[in-house]
């Protein structure tokens, strides 16, 4: 299980997909772009949620999103070197939104005098917003969840298809969770010396940290700009 | 002693807030994957290392890391002096609100430390190192209670023996006026011989010195779960903490040792503590029906909501549990019965009538319907009585607190009567009605888009309906942009890209005819437009850092890295109107509209205002203090000057007398005097703009609200409306209320209506108001204060204005709106008071408002919420 190169198991850039499919009709970059967007819907539809919207409406704008990205409207604009990729599909979602809002007002315009208040709705919004967090901080949060969850399941198929998926159960809350046993429990408990339990975590830290800059790296312009990303996605999580 | 999860990663110190993913600290993951991450160290494999700035604590080495909690990461260390173990607890983040609080706390753990008792973990010491609070306290070899019932609930007999063994230690603390405050499975410590051990005394006062703020957003509170009612409902909800705080601790502590869980467990902090002010616990036994119906009794007396109606002290706890362990009787009486039908029922009326009918269709059987019918419609009526009751209650707090001038506080609770009286077709409009007058108080969002690139600056073009914006060259961008938009669609309307070296343009003419580029000892001035040819140059002495044309663009101002600031006059060749030399370089210069002074910062810190034409030079604006913001008004006579101590004054200028200050919030980061030099806005950090008037510290409208910063603010020609940029790049256009806003010198002639001199004459003291399609809608009267009302032809009072200034002249009506006429010293002031306009419905303010209280009584906890209604605090309230 010592490092695999994590190229070729997943496409080289999320702008690379993008960019195949705002150029051409072919079938594998629509796919591809598919299942790219299937990973960001969440915080995407997060963000559509906490900018005001209830959870229908935003599952239905989400969905409109996808649908316009997928057809091809937008990606035209798209163009790595401006940067994230999460960054890009903030703002097209941002545009979109907008629009969408433009032409609600023009709807509304001239209707009654009274207020309509959906009271429910503003309950709903009252709960939802507890955390007093921006869309924007939202957003980023769930896409950090997003690309962690993506680097994990990855490290835990690895460690599975070595037979070792009892080994990384045991391991990851040690790591990075609320640890349950003192070392020397646990490797007790893992049939291991301290010393071998020693080098597991570490090579458990080694891939991950690979997988997840592959990730990282896929959604933004280069290497060079993957460790400002995770420390940017990281400082989300101190206040 | 191993860790459980508390709500803070005893590794990277983040926030678990909302939880972890699947068990995993986010932070450590990410941070884990820099490329400058250490690869594993050696030691121990799975402890953290201790950090090393705090391995030595005064006589103190901290050995290793055993455990962590929501306020502090716990180390095994070693007390250098007498060579013995102790545990050393560091107090995570938390600055102190100053030395009062910090003396306070101090005072406050040394009198925990003053404890003696053997079922109290001791207090050594307390210290601080660097800004970092410690604590020094016994070491004891053991588990805590949680990691214990973690394998295994505790039998009846056990349970009751710990919470004895913790009543008599906490009530020793009583006595000597100590409070504990987080009684909770992890703050109770079991030894290797089976004693108890409290630790944490008074750790929870902490709490309070936190910044509300922060412990309304569930950054603070640890084990919401634990908490008492009068905790969760907040200090300000005037529930005083007590030795009953410490009793339902215990209560909630022995529920979770026999039951395994806490009593309450919400998905969220909000949702926990909610329910801890608002329902009972689950009874233990329908979660272990093991457990005796005496120590059920003894728990739950402990768990009341109410603290009148727990233990009077933690001496009577530990009784009760000692009998219960000797098998005799217990003193408390059950909670359970017609007690608790009672106690439920005054809660819940509605329910309870219902369930009253119920039970009495069931026995009364089918020999008297009649009598059932009767009673169903009691009991309807009853509900329906109630109902309004209630929602008058709400609508009468409202209305009070609009006629105490607060106004628009007073929205959650009229939304609140409307949401109660829904369906009830003449309540629902009355409310509806009122929530029309006071939303027509609000700013609306007229338009919003967001812009693609990097700002530099704004402005809004000579036609006054374009905004230009001019984008930053970035390394990847073809050249710098300035585009065009218009501001009635939010739609560009054109796009161009200066060409070559005009991407490092200093400066862009508003409009858009000339270009200051700077090159090595010079700076060129170009027309963009046309030919491009003429390229008149400023010879400079040092590099060029900051440059500005005038509005018209007859006048180019530059500043250098030296301090020099010269002007010129724009023509080929450029003549020189004027020069000035300071010390500090230039970093932004500003010219008045009339193009005669100019607002210059230099050193990051300091702003002055030069006079063309007398050569004056003001001293620094900012006095003491960096200045965050500054803006000259539109006349060029004052400046208004926000530094960073987070005062925003208005200053007179070459007078020096400071005329108010206009911000009561740190952190200006933007500033905007309106075209007419009446109204200011400025925007503090939250991405709050408050929009001032320049003659008087009162605001004119609720804050504009913006989920992040603002960096630019600027009013429309209009003066009614302002364009607002912030961090985020998107544009707002907000449309500020009228109603209530001083209506200018200009609109006044035309403004005193006929009809309203006619009505003063005739002597008449109401008016009609008529709606849309005619007919009388509302009736406005001046009340004998001078203050004017606004009713329903039934009667019902709609709205009462706060007192004016001056005398209320004459009352006029116009369509929908009412004008009133003011006495005002020789000239005349209309106000427009009530003006129901189309409000569409909540989607529309909740754009612009981001948050709202709510609560059953003014002053509960508030519930922050971004994004929706926010009960102003413009104001405080009486």
């Amino acid at each position: 299980m010592e490092s695999k190169p994590p190229e070729g198991s997943f496409p080289a850039t999320q702008w690379s997909v993008v960019l195949a499919a705002g150029g051409g009709e072919s079938p594998p970059a629509a796919r591809a772009l598919d299942s790219l967007c299937r990973a960001y819907w969440v915080p995407l539809y997060a963000f559509v949620r906490r900018s005001g919207y209830a959870s229908a409406d935003a599952e239905d704008l989400t969905q409109q999103f996808f649908a316009r990205l997928l057809a091809g409207e937008g990606l035209r604009t798209a163009d790595p070197s401006r940067g994230r990729f999460r960054t890009f599909l903030l703002t097209s979602l941002q545009r979109f939104l907008v629009s969408e809002w433009r032409r609600g007002q023009a709807l509304k315009r001239g209707e009654s005098q009274l207020i309509r208040v959906d009271p429910a709705r503003a309950e709903e919004l009252i709960g939802l917003a507890s955390t007093g967090r921006s869309p924007e901080i939202e957003y980023d949060r769930q896409w950090a969840d997003q690309v962690l969850r993506q680097a994990l399941t990855r490290l835990s198929e690895e460690y599975t298809a070595d037979g070792k998926a009892r080994l990384y159960e045991q391991l990851r809350g040690q790591v990075w969770g609320v640890p349950e046993a003192s070392g020397t429990d646990l490797a007790a408990e893992l049939g291991l010396t301290e010393g071998a339990l020693r080098v597991a975590v570490h090579r458990l830290r080694r891939r991950f940290r690979e997988l997840l800059r592959s990730e990282v790296a896929a959604t933004v312009a280069g290497e060079a700009d993957v460790d400002d990303e995770l420390r940017y996605l990281a400082g989300l999580l101190v206040a | 002693m191993t860790p459980h999860a508390s709500s803070r990663c005893g590794r990277c110190g983040a926030l678990f807030g909302d939880g972890l993913l699947d068990g995993l600290c986010r932070r450590c993951l990410l941070l884990g994957a820099l490329s400058d991450e250490p690869e594993f160290s050696a030691g121990s494999p799975l402890s953290e290392p201790v950090p090393e700035a705090i391995r030595t604590l005064g006589d103190y080495v901290l050995e290793e890391e055993i455990g962590r909690g929501g306020m502090g990461v716990v180390y095994r260390a070693r007390q250098r002096s007498l060579d013995r173990e102790v545990a050393v607890k560091v107090l995570l983040g938390g600055a102190f609100a100053g030395n009062a609080a910090e003396s306070r706390f101090r005072g406050e753990m040394l009198a925990a430390g003053r404890l003696n008792h053997p079922g109290i973990v001791a207090v050594h010491d307390v210290g601080q190192q660097a800004g970092q609070w410690y604590l020094v306290m016994e070491w004891v070899e053991g588990e805590d209670l949680s990691t214990r019932v973690g394998r295994g609930v505790l039998p009846a007999l056990e349970a009751a023996r710990v919470g004895e063994w913790v009543a008599n230690a906490v009530q020793h603390a009583h006595e000597r006026g100590v409070l504990h405050r987080d009684l909770k499975p992890s703050n109770i410590l079991l030894d290797a011989s089976g004693r108890c051990r409290v630790t944490d005394f008074g750790l929870a006062k902490r709490l309070d010195v936190v910044e509300a703020s922060t412990t309304l957003t569930g950054q603070v509170l640890g084990s919401p779960g634990y908490l008492s009612p009068e905790q969760a409902a907040g200090s300000r909800a005037g529930g005083s903490v007590g030795p009953a705080t410490d009793v339902y601790g215990l209560g909630a502590t022995l529920y979770f040792a026999v039951t395994g869980r806490p009593p309450f467990a919400g998905a969220g902090l909000v949702e926990t503590l909610e329910w801890v002010r608002t329902t009972d616990p689950v009874a233990p036994r329908v979660l272990n029906p093991a457990i005796p119906r005496d120590l059920e009794t003894i728990v739950m007396r402990c768990l009341q909501r109410e603290a009148g109606r727990r233990y009077r002290s933690m001496a009577e706890v530990a009784d009760d549990l000692k009998r219960f362990q000797a098998g005799e009787p217990i003193l408390a009486r059950p909670v359970g019965g017609w007690e608790r039908a009672w106690l439920w029922a005054r809660r819940k009326p509605l329910a309870a009538a219902v369930v009253l009918l119920g039970v009495l269709l069931a026995v009364g059987g089918p020999t008297a319907a009649w009598q059932v019918n009767r009673l169903r419609l009691a009991a309807e009526s009853l509900s329906r009585e109630n109902r309004h009751r209630l929602a008058a209650s709400r609508a009468a707090t409202g209305m009070r607190i609009v006629e105490e001038g607060a106004g628009l506080e007073a929205l959650p609770w009229l939304v609140d009567a409307l949401r109660i009286d829904l369906g009830d077709a003449s309540a629902e409009r009355i409310h509806r009605l009122r929530l029309g007058i006071l939303a027509s108080r609000f700013p609306v969002l007229e338009q919003m888009w967001p812009l693609e690139e990097p700002l530099r600056e704004a402005w809004i073009a000579a036609d006054g309906r374009t905004l230009i914006t001019w984008h930053a060259l970035t390394q990847d961008s073809v050249g710098p942009a300035l585009w065009a938009w218009a501001l009635d669609s939010g739609e560009p309307v054109e796009l161009s890209r200066p060409p070559g070296r005009a991407g490092l343009a200093l400066a862009v003419a508003h409009d858009q005819s000339a270009l200051a580029v700077p090159e090595s000892a010079r700076v060129r001035l170009r027309w963009r437009r046309g030919t491009n040819v003429l390229a008149a140059e400023v010879p400079l002495d040092a590099r060029a850092t900051a440059g500005r044309f005038s509005t018209d663009t007859k006048r180019f101002a530059v500043g250098t890295e030296r301090g020099e600031v010269i002007v010129h006059r724009v023509q080929e060749p450029p003549v020189e109107i004027g020069r000035w030399t300071f010390t500090n370089a230039i970093d932004q210069i500003r010219f008045s509209t009339d193009g005669n002074k100019l607002l210059v910062r230099m050193g990051g810190a300091y702003a002055r205002v030069l006079d063309l034409a007398t050569g004056r030079v003001t001293r620094n604006v900012g006095r003491k203090h960096p200045v965050t913001a500054a803006v000259l008004s539109p006349d060029g006579a004052d400046v208004l000057v926000a530094t960073s101590d987070g005062q925003a004054d208005i200053w007179s200028l070459f007078r020096n007398i400071r005329r108010f200050e206009v911000s009561g919030e740190p952190g200006v980061t933007a500033a905007a005097w309106a075209p007419g030099g009446d109204v200011v806005a400025t925007a503090v950090r939250g991405g709050r703009v408050r929009i001032w008037t320049a003659l008087g510290r009162r605001m004119v409208s609720p804050a504009l609200s913006h989920p992040v910063a603002v960096e630019q603010i600027h009013f429309l020609p209009d003066g009614v409306r302002v364009l607002t940029i912030d961090s985020a790049r998107m544009v707002r256009i907000w449309r500020l209320p009228t109603p209530w806003g001083e209506v200018s010198r200009e609109a006044l002639d035309d403004d005193i209506a006929d009809s309203a001199r006619e009505t003063l004459r005739s002597g008449a003291s109401a008016v009609e108001v008529r709606g849309d399609s005619g007919n009388v809608a509302w009736i406005a009267d001046v009340l004998e204060e001078g203050r004017v009302r606004v009713r329903t032809r039934e009667g019902i009072v709609l709205w009462i204005s706060e007192t004016f200034r001056a005398p209320v002249r004459g009352l006029s009506a116009e369509g929908d709106l009412v004008k009133i006429e003011l006495a005002g010293g020789g000239s005349h002031r209309v106000r427009v008071v009530a003006e129901t306009r189309t409000l569409e419905d909540l989607d529309r303010w909740a754009t612009m408002i981001s948050g709202w209280r709510l609560g059953a009584d003014a002053e509960r906890e508030a519930v922050r919420a971004e994004q929706l209604l926010e009960a102003w605090r413009d104001r405080p309230r009486r």
